[in-house]
């Protein structure tokens, strides 16, 4: 979402971000938004997209093929498997955090938490760089709990969709006001806040105008109904599957078609130290209904080209099963699906061994993972972004993007 | 003739000075001649500005219509000292300081609230209760870092507890967060390597360390069920590279062998420091002022190291010298110029006071003021889900950063929450609600503008302002929903949001 203050405080909140608002795509760029499927908790990637069947680190599950020649997915992926022309699996990706709280971040981010820098989140990242000025909707919208902007400030900030029946809560008018008695209010509002900036540098003032100027600018946007889920066919809403993730992912088709740039539909939780396999089956229970959907209707309405659409968690899980039916934290070799904007279906990058333990061939790094989204969405990596002590980092310091993907 | 005399020094006083401005203490005189030293400041707040803020700072409040109206007309000489005096020794002081402070320990993230044997509830009454007793802060101090034993009824083990967790192997959470809250030292960064600019290496980061490493939370089950207790181990030590770690201060001197236990060395070690004053004195500062006197007030001797002003060191001497006494060292800072002046105007060199974002728990209590909802905070419904209210108010401020992190991260949501909210618009427009309340208080539509500006903004409305806000109740027959919008204009403004 675009700020919409006068050019003067525009020009001072972009000098200080030390930004420009040119937006020359890469060349190469195919994708024009990106939906983040993000697997809160880390999902197991022996149980869902890397079986191993029959290994003693296999567990229950058994693995099917799919209508990708090579790629054999979880047993309980079934509408997936029918889809695995359209995305593609890097199952060798190799992290070393496997805290949640930092690995979170480092999965949003492409980097380590460091002390003296905040990274900014992917999803504000693509708000800025690809949102058009002048756009009514929010250019990151989140279902589920957004990280912090970081250093690109709060206007970049996810909006939050926390009640997926109730996406527009704080947005529509509260009972008893209509929008005569809205507008009229809102510009007493206007006329009250002249005064008391004179004088007065702060710059958090500046953010504080900002925040309600795009809040008005969505409450009173014509382009509302991209949130309205009920304008969806019955057979569309039901092969998504009625269920928070489901009406998430139909959500975020609908977001994308509309100009948002970034949607992020959280699942979880899929922290299975104990009990994994029932868990987990719920969970893929719920994946598979809406991001097969999620696919074939991107692919049917001709946007999939242009949408990048990645599943993944902050790291995997462990082969080993621990006592109590579960598995723990692993970030030796994990999996991740990415499909559209330009990569290709129907891969499998990276292979682990018989039983999981560790890559046996191309390791795949974070940097690399990042790089990837940002050349397929066009986002310049040497770009250059400016903390608030003045420091200038770039937008990637290093990966280059997964060729075998392109 | 001679009564006359003896009124002349007085009659200089009232005409050099304004209440507030000629400081009574050391700290107030400091300060000014420091700050004024470096240049010619702004003027002073308004009695209205200063009611506003001194409340806000100290109890985290608004001041009432009724206080606000009454202090500015009271023309009793130091009235601004009177109410620094009666705010500290208002039983709401100690109330917000503890909820200030349970931030500055554990900073504040929901998920804490759930963890089994933590009471952060617990750690803030015990606060409460030795702010209102002032306990000094050395004293507070060492209770923090050394409490143990049951944690039944125990509130300053809850500090420790937050960060000795049961699954972790090494206590360099609590290390660390020993360093930032005592001595404004940021540690995190030695643990992995000697950074060419940082003052501190891996040696001093695991020395310091290795004070925690008996220190644990130990469950037993007993007859009478599960027993949770917390406290040091008689043995067990650090290892680096298969070698023990003797615990070291971070100036690298080891503690005394007779010391009773680690932890009791370490806190008179950090006590016994000037780092120690200077970090709580830069905090209260940074408090006061929106900006420490060395900022961030956790980058002491980083990778700017550079020596601490030299307003630090006199405040810090000072503040030593009165036995770390908490409330003198507010009542210092506040009753400075410094504190007192406008904030129209820049706040480089303390020049001007700084527009800041309110401390969310102000905020919360900023709403609950504007929705007229006191009656609903002191249920115990409400208590119960106290802590559950604070997160959501600190999220729609944005404040997604560290314990000490005041930067406000204004966002759409937070604008949207208090536009368009059902229950705070429900709240304003209710029957019990303020605009209701000073409807019926006041008859004509002047009288209810002025109110209602006093009540939200703690001023009374310009004479533009008046005749704008006078016009638009007019226009809607001057019945109730004209001035539940005003109230709904006033609390959406920047000025309402911000201490200023």
């Amino acid at each position: 979402m675009r700020l919409t203050v006068g050019t003067a405080a525009a020009a001072g909140l972009a000098s200080r971000f030390g930004l420009s608002f040119a937006q020359d795509a890469a060349a190469g760029a195919k994708a024009k938004s990106m939906i983040l499927l993000w697997m809160a908790g880390a999902p197991s990637q022996i149980d869902t997209f890397d079986p191993k069947p029959g290994r003693p680190t296999g567990g229950p599950f058994k693995a099917i093929e799919t209508n990708a020649r090579g790629i054999e997915i979880s047993e309980h992926f079934p509408r997936l498997a029918r889809q695995a022309n359209r995305f593609s699996l890097v199952r060798t990706l190799q992290s070393r955090d496997p805290n949640h709280e930092t690995a979170i971040y480092m999965l949003h981010t492409g980097y380590r938490r460091e002390p003296t820098v905040e990274r900014p989140n992917l999803g504000c990242l693509v708000a800025r760089e690809l949102a058009p000025r002048d756009f009514d909707l929010p250019a990151y919208v989140c279902v589920g709990n957004p990280v912090a902007p970081g250093i690109l400030g709060p206007q970049y900030a996810g909006f939050r969709i926390e009640k997926i029946d109730d996406p527009l809560e704080n947005v529509i008018l509260p009972p008893g006001v209509d929008r005569d008695r809205a507008k009229a209010r809102e510009k007493l509002l206007a006329a009250q806040q002249k005064e008391f900036k004179r004088g007065r540098t702060e710059p958090a003032l500046d953010d504080h105008l900002a925040s309600y100027e795009n809040a008005l600018r969505l409450v009173h946007s014509s382009k509302l109904g991209a949130f309205d889920l009920s304008k969806e066919p019955d057979p569309t809403r039901k092969a998504y599957g009625d269920t928070p993730f489901g009406k998430g992912c139909l959500m975020a088709r609908r977001l994308v078609e509309s100009g948002v740039k970034f949607v992020e539909v959280q699942l979880g939780d899929w922290d299975t130290h104990e009990n994994n396999f029932e868990r987990t089956r719920g969970l893929m229970e719920q994946v598979d209904p809406a991001f097969s959907s999620l696919l074939s209707d991107l692919a049917d309405r001709k946007l999939l080209e242009e949408t990048l659409v990645v599943w993944m968690g902050e790291f995997g899980r462990t082969p080993q099963i621990n006592d109590n039916k579960g598995r723990d934290h692993f970030t030796k070799a994990w999996s991740v699906a990415l499909a559209g904007g330009g990569i290709q279906g129907g891969r499998g990058v990276g292979r682990t061994d018989v039983d999981g333990l560790d890559v046996a061939e191309r390791p795949v790094s974070i940097p690399e993972l990042f790089a990837t989204f940002t050349t397929q969405l066009g986002i310049d990596g040497e770009k250059k972004l400016v903390t608030p002590e003045g420091r200038p980092v770039k937008i990637l310091e290093d990966g280059s993007p997964i060729l075998e993907l392109l | 003739m001679i009564r006359a005399l003896w009124s002349l020094p007085f009659l200089a006083l009232t005409l050099f000075a304004q209440d507030g401005i000629r400081p009574a203490n050391d700290l107030s005189a400091d300060i000014d001649r420091w700050i004024e030293a470096a240049g010619k400041p702004g003027e002073a707040a308004t009695d209205h500005e200063f009611c506003r803020r001194v409340h806000l700072d100290l109890l985290g409040r608004l001041p009432s219509a009724a206080d606000a109206r009454s202090f500015a007309a009271d023309t009793a000489p130091g009235k601004r000292s009177t109410l620094i005096n009666r705010l500290l020794e208002d039983a709401r002081f100690a109330e917000f300081w503890s909820e200030v402070w349970v931030r500055t320990l554990v900073g504040f993230d929901l998920t804490s609230l759930f963890r089994q044997e933590l009471d952060l509830h617990k750690l803030r009454e015990w606060l409460q209760e030795q702010f209102s007793k002032n306990r000094s802060l050395d004293e507070l101090a060492k209770e923090l870092l050394t409490a143990g034993g049951e944690l039944k009824d125990n509130g300053p083990v809850h500090f420790m507890l937050f960060y000795i967790k049961p699954m972790a192997r090494e206590p360099i959470e609590a290390s660390v967060a020993v360093a930032r809250v005592f001595l404004g030292y940021r540690l995190q960064c030695a643990q992995c390597h000697d950074h060419p600019f940082d003052r501190w290496t891996q040696e001093d980061f695991w020395g310091w360390t290795a004070f925690l490493a008996r220190t644990r939370q130990v469950t037993r089950n007993t007859f009478d069920g599960v027993r949770v207790t917390f406290g040091d181990r008689p043995r067990g030590e650090l290892t680096r590279d298969g070698k023990e770690v003797a615990p070291r201060f971070l100036d690298g001197t080891a503690p005394p062998a007779d010391a009773p236990s680690r932890r009791e060395a370490l806190a008179k070690w950090i006590v016994s420091q000037r780092q120690f004053a200077r970090a709580m004195v830069n905090r209260v500062w940074a408090h006061c002022f929106g900006r420490g006197l060395v900022e961030p007030v956790d980058g002491f001797g980083g990778s700017n190291p550079g020596a601490p002003p030299e307003l630090l060191e006199k405040l810090a001497e000072t503040f030593k010298r009165s036995g770390f006494d908490f409330k003198a060292l507010i009542r210092g800072i506040v009753r400075s110029r410094a504190y007192q002046r406008s904030s129209a105007g820049s706040p480089d060199g303390f020049a001007h006071q700084r527009v800041r974002p309110l401390h969310p728990v102000a905020l919360f209590n900023a709403l609950i003021h504007a929705l007229n909802a006191e009656a609903f905070v002191k249920t115990e419904e409400f208590q119960k889900a106290k802590y559950l209210f604070l997160y959501v108010i600190q999220s729609l401020l944005g404040q997604q950063g560290g314990p000490d992190e005041a930067r406000y991260q204004g966002n759409v949501q937070q604008a949207l929450v208090f536009m368009n909210n059902k229950d705070f618009n429900n709240g304003l427009a209710a029957p019990t609600g303020l605009p209701a309340q000073i409807v019926r208080e006041h008859r004509t539509a002047e009288r209810r503008v002025e109110e209602l500006f006093l009540a939200l903004l703690g001023r009374p409305p310009s004479e533009a302002e008046l005749k704008r806000h006078v016009e638009y109740a007019r226009l809607r027959k001057s019945e109730l929903p004209a001035f539940v919008d005003i109230a709904w204009v006033l609390m959406n403004t920047n000025e309402f949001f911000f201490n200023h």
